[in-house]
């Protein structure tokens, strides 16, 4: 491997030209309107055939030869700009694109098909936000994952789950990146919902291979999401009610062309909304019960630039689930005697994370980009009951007991990175970063007091536990030949926890050889590490799963994921890709039987196995970008498997989430400016169960006969005949949302009403046998009836969500 | 933890259930297979229970004895001769209240020796399975001390703590077994208040002690002091491998539940503390067996599939020996006679 390494670093080297009379055009491509940076936007000189992508802040450089220059900037959803002059010098064009829908009376979204043939990268998907606002969604509420999960290569895991397995990965194993910063539970209402809203994010990239060398820290995907920088233009905003939360966003400068905010925020109600009818039931009653819940999801962002070369971001999120319970009860038996209790009982989790970002331009080749980031991922349990007492006999008299449990993570992360637009045929990007991790694996807190009590006031449980890590990357983005590009990387990772020291070298390579205009192949290498676990082995995420670090005992997971690709462009409007991946996996954790929901403590470690993943497919995706109707079908071939040597007899065993066929089918179409249809079809194989086949009886213990036996003796058990070896049933959904806008004084409302599952197919959540009795009458010789009860196992499908129609109203101004 | 999991699914379960649907089980099910369950003492007489699986779908009603197996019992490779049913359990009228022991009368099985059995029976596949009976390994001393937890409800309670003290024999793997039986004398009332019930005789009863422990062999996670005998125990069987202790000299704590000063008051305690020293496979079958129980009912844990030794069948062949030791605390009372409560949780003798 480091042979095949230093040979790509020497053709690297060897295939950088030296031409004289080249001079740089460099500038940020932006939004005409907001003056938000486009992220991602193509610059192609036509001339030249030769193309490069803006960053991740809009910027973009391109090194040229001398004289006539005809560039093409594009982005999807915006108008392409044509850029003709003769180049002389080195010359800076900020780049300002129009939104389409400002210009054409009809509104079409344009796609950037050139991307995906004459990209480096491959298995990634750029989703664009007005694609997404598009598609029907469940309960009025839009959810940037419950769209990737509609992408080949993602599954959704469980009905209704906002969790994605991508390339037969687990769930710990995507990196969800918010403006650069690590969430680490992205999910609200165990998994239903995420946490990332569309208001407030301008980019949802997708990596699922092939991965470039400055993404590091998790296997199997990552996710890297950027919010708006708000505008610097002008005040905009938009409210939006739905069934179960409503949500607004609120941009605009506070000195215009200089500092700009933005702030985006949604709350769900239903515990506002129910307030008022738990109140009535409670009236004149001596027992009164209250509960409810909530979430909510703010976003809020400044950026200021201090000059052409120098802008500052500060953003923040900060979400949060709670539930809770409080029961009051009062009751006077006689005149002077009485008691009272209250007891509260609540449940939280949520994540705050913030960064603070530096971008400057060193010269106009090197951009630098510095930030600070801080992210904190919390759960917490608490309990509280009191109870007073007067009575004439035993005096007044209190008890208070007080219970909580905590566990979270913490990271403090140092990051620095450049991006250097050498020439026209090298990108490079280097950096480094350092992240202090600080994990709670799990603390209980317990006071107790009263009257004739001795008070107690314990913490136990574990203490927090600090890691370390660093990595430097470096990578080139380059031409080795004509028609012949690469994108070769390095990201050299250090991990630091207690007197062990984990060091992973991740070489990262990906290749596109362009046929011609219309048509490349692609093959990537990616080597990924991970430090960090998720304990979790429920179909749906919980908040008490939780995070541990690598330890001395269980090394770092690694994979080693090959792909080769196809892209296609068949049409004007169609684009064909066709990918292939194999996955290798090792250092997997996986939970031992029946140890999923023990005791989380100290020996975490005790309970989990460690063995190796595979996992290989081919997916298959047709787009069209361009036109009033637009969309994809997606297809998914894929195999994912596991082997434990404590597990299921050491035997190989299908991963849960593996899904031989995955087909999803995503329609919007544009009839007028009014009104927007969007409907998505998915079918998907049933997830692997692990479900009881054959029973027997369990040995009875010979004790003496005169001994009471307190343990609890099964008398059945119950065969498996193996790890998931048992095909839920096949998962079809069908949604259907139309949103009809109209031009009102101030701004545009929008309705939207969706109906997620339209065909109201019960999609399995989960399987159980249960048992089913029957009666049966016959008669005896006298004629007699005789009733006998006869009990049998059925299967049962237990499922979650029927038919879901929603409606929704929103108003942009 | 536990129960706040469960707590959520069932949030879940209740918020989101829109139905339940019977469906059709399209699996290949596994043809019926013998099932025999025999675990053999150190001079005991050995008896093997036959009977045969189910599908998980059949009624649960239906006897599944067989009562005209074939078992073949082996001593080091030595045939000894054939088990017989002992029909004196056989219930012809209500079968599924029989119990089905085979067993040969007369032979009592040997530490240090290893037992084979070969089971053969019309319409099924002929099953065999072997186990050694292992050396039994004396205890050197029980320590008992007690402590008090304030228990998640409010009330304290006493605890008696066991510390057993042992060698472990070095160059071979053991496998161990905790088993306190208690014979118990207690004066007191189930109610709150003594004056609940103002007489009483001195009640007289043995079993099984209900016992846990965080020793980390036996329980590595630990049980908080709140838990404690409420919320049940992976490793609820009490048996443990030497890992930890290779060779060595060993103590075992374990404890179990004593009394309730508030409303209980003992007054005498004979425990009779066993260390069973098992076989590998018994280990492995009570192991599994208790975190199957454990998981028994939560649908979103991993199934846990039970150990069995029992080729081309279900069930286990496992041996143990025992060495124990009696502690007496207290003096044997009068069981014939009354006691009143005098108040102030005094007791006297009619």
């Amino acid at each position: 491997m480091m042979n095949k390494l230093f040979f790509l670093c020497c053709l690297t080297l060897i295939s950088i030209p030296n031409f004289a009379k080249n001079y740089t055009i460099s500038g940020i491509v932006k939004d005409a309107n907001s003056g938000e940076s486009l992220p991602s936007s193509n610059i192609f000189e036509k001339n030249r055939i030769i193309g490069i992508n803006s960053n991740t802040f809009g910027y973009y450089s391109i090194s040229i030869a001398e004289g006539k220059v005809d560039i093409a900037v594009s982005y999807i959803g915006y108008e392409t700009q044509t850029l003709s002059f003769i180049l002389s010098k080195d010359t800076i064009v900020n780049v300002l694109m129009v939104p389409q829908s400002e210009q054409l009376d009809e509104v079409a979204i344009v796609g950037n098909r050139y991307n995906k043939v004459t990209s480096t990268q491959m298995s990634m998907i750029d989703m664009p936000m007005q694609k997404l606002q598009r598609i029907p969604v469940l309960m009025g509420e839009p959810d940037v994952l419950k769209v990737l999960q509609l992408l080949p290569g993602v599954q959704s895991g469980s009905e209704g789950s906002s969790g994605i397995y991508v390339r037969g990965g687990g769930p710990d194993q995507n990196l969800f990146l918010l403006d650069g910063v690590p969430v680490y539970n992205a999910s609200h209402l165990f998994g239903f919902f995420s946490v990332f809203h569309p208001n407030g994010i301008k980019s949802v990239k997708l990596y699922k291979g092939g991965f470039p060398a400055r993404y590091a820290g998790r296997l199997s995907s990552v996710v890297d999401i950027g919010m708006k920088e708000g505008n610097m233009q002008k005040y905009e905003g938009e409210v939006s009610v739905g069934l179960i939360a409503s949500s607004f966003s609120l941009e605009g400068p506070i000195k215009k062309d200089k500092t700009s905010f933005i702030v985006a925020g949604r709350r769900t109600y239903v515990d506002i909304l129910s307030a008022p009818f738990i109140a009535m039931a409670n009236k004149d009653q001596e027992y009164k019960t209250m509960g409810g819940y909530y979430f909510y999801d703010l976003n809020a962002k400044i950026n200021h630039k201090f000059s052409d070369k120098s802008r500052l971001y500060a953003s923040g999120y900060f979400g949060d689930d709670a539930f809770y319970v409080k029961d009051e009860s009062e009751y006077n038996y006689e005149p002077q005697s009485s008691s009272n209790s209250v007891s509260k009982s609540k449940l939280g989790w949520g994540n705050k994370i913030a960064a603070l970002r530096w971008n400057y331009l060193i010269n106009n080749k090197l951009f630098s980009n510095t930030t600070l980031t801080f992210s904190n991922y919390n759960f917490y349990s608490e309990f509280f009951d009191k109870e007073e007492s007067k009575s004439v006999d035993t005096g007044n008299n209190t008890y208070e007991n007080r219970f909580k449990y905590l566990s979270g993570i913490k990271d403090y992360t140092a990051k620095v990175d450049f991006d250097y637009f050498l020439n026209a045929n090298h990108t490079l990007k280097f950096g480094t970063n350092f992240t202090k991790h600080q994990f709670k694996p799990g603390a209980f807190l317990f006071s107790s007091q009263g009257s004739n009590q001795t008070k107690i006031d314990e913490t136990f449980g574990n203490k927090s536990l600090f890691s370390n890590e660093i990595n430097l990357f470096a990578e080139d983005d380059f031409e080795l030949f004509p028609r012949l590009n690469m994108n070769v990387g390095l990201n050299l990772a250090i991990y630091n926890v207690g007197s062990k020291t984990y060091t992973s070298l991740q070489p990262r390579i990906s290749s596109k050889y362009q046929i011609n205009s219309n048509m490349s192949i692609k093959a990537s290498y990616a080597r990924m590490a991970q430090f960090v676990h998720l304990l979790t082995s429920a179909s749906i995420s919980l908040p008490t799963d939780i995070w541990v670090p690598v330890t001395s005992r269980f090394a770092p997971p690694l994979s080693d994921q090959y792909a080769i690709g196809w892209a296609y462009n068949l049409t004007q409007s169609f684009v064909l890709s066709i990918e292939g991946y194999y996955k290798d996996m090792r250092n997997l954790l996986e939970y031992k039987d029946g140890a999923s929901f023990a005791n989380v403590g100290s020996g975490w470690e005790d309970l989990v196995e460690q063995g190796t993943g595979r996992s290989f497919g081919g997916e298959f995706m047709l787009e069209k970008n361009v036109g009033k109707t637009t969309g994809w079908i997606g297809y998914t071939l894929s195999k994912s498997d596991r082997q434990f040597e404590e597990l299921n007899g050491g035997k190989v065993f299908p991963y849960k989430y593996d899904r031989r066929h995955d087909l999803s089918l995503v329609m919007t179409h544009e009839f007028s400016k009014r009104i927007d249809v969007g409907a998505t079809a998915v079918y998907g194989t049933g997830n692997a169960v692990t479900l009881g086949i054959n029973e027997y009886d369990a040995m009875q213990i010979p004790f003496s006969p005169n001994d009471y036996y307190y343990d609890y003796q099964p008398n059945k058990i119950t065969d498996y005949n193996g790890r998931n070896s048992y095909r839920a049933p096949s998962y079809v959904r069908f949604d259907i949302g139309v949103n009809f806008r109209k031009q009102k004084k101030h701004g545009i409302r929008t309705w939207n009403i969706s109906i997620y599952n339209a065909s109201n197919r019960k999609n399995p959540f989960f399987l159980g046998w249960d048992e089913k009795y029957t009666n049966t009458v016959t008669n005896d010789t006298s004629g007699n009836p005789i009733y006998m009860e006869q009990t049998k196992r059925v299967l049962k499908k237990y499922s979650i969500f029927p038919i879901m129609p929603s409606i929704s109203y929103s108003y942009k101004f | 933890m536990k129960q706040l999991n469960i707590y959520f699914s069932l949030c879940i379960f209740l918020v989101f259930s829109s139905c339940e649907e019977e469906i059709t089980f399209k699996g290949s099910e596994l043809a019926q297979k013998l099932v025999v369950n025999c675990l053999v003492a150190a001079d005991s007489t050995l008896i093997a229970q036959v009977k045969h699986s189910t599908a998980i779908r059949e009624s649960r009603n239906e006897s599944n004895n067989v009562n005209d197996a074939q078992v073949k019992l082996y001593e080091n490779a030595q045939f000894i001769g054939l088990l017989t049913l002992d029909t004196a359990k056989v219930n012809t009228r209500n079968p599924s209240e029989s119990v089905i022991n085979y067993t040969l009368k007369g032979f009592n099985a040997t530490a240090g020796n290893s037992y084979k059995l070969e089971v053969e029976a019309p319409k099924y596949e002929p099953v065999k399975t072997h186990t050694t009976i292992p050396s039994p390994i004396l205890i050197e001393r029980i320590d008992t001390s007690f402590f008090t937890v304030r228990e998640s409800w409010g009330y304290d309670r006493n605890v008696i703590n066991f510390a057993i003290t042992f060698n472990d024999t070095p160059t071979e793997k053991n496998f161990y077994r905790i088993v306190i039986r208690e014979k118990i004398g207690k004066i007191g009332t189930y109610g709150q208040n003594p004056d609940d019930s103002w007489y009483y005789n001195i009640n007289v009863w043995q079993s099984i002690s209900y016992v846990e422990s965080n020793d980390l062999s036996i329980n590595p996670s630990g049980s908080s002091d709140e838990e404690l005998f409420s919320s049940g125990t992976p490793n609820s069987s009490l048996v443990f491998n030497d890992d930890l202790f290779d060779g060595k000299k060993h103590t075992i704590t374990v404890f179990s539940p004593y009394e309730y000063p508030q409303y209980d008051k003992k007054e005498f305690n004979e425990y009779s503390v066993e260390l069973h020293s098992i076989s590998k496979e018994y280990y492995l079958y009570a192991k599994s067996l208790s975190l199957f129980a454990y998981n028994d009912g939560d649908p979103f844990a991993e199934p846990v599939q039970v150990y069995s030794n029992i080729e081309n069948g279900y069930g286990i062949f496992g041996a143990y020996s025992t060495a124990k030791q009696t502690i007496l605390d207290g003096v044997y009372p009068d069981e014939s006679a009354t006691y009143f409560y005098e108040g102030n949780n005094d007791w006297v003798k009619d």
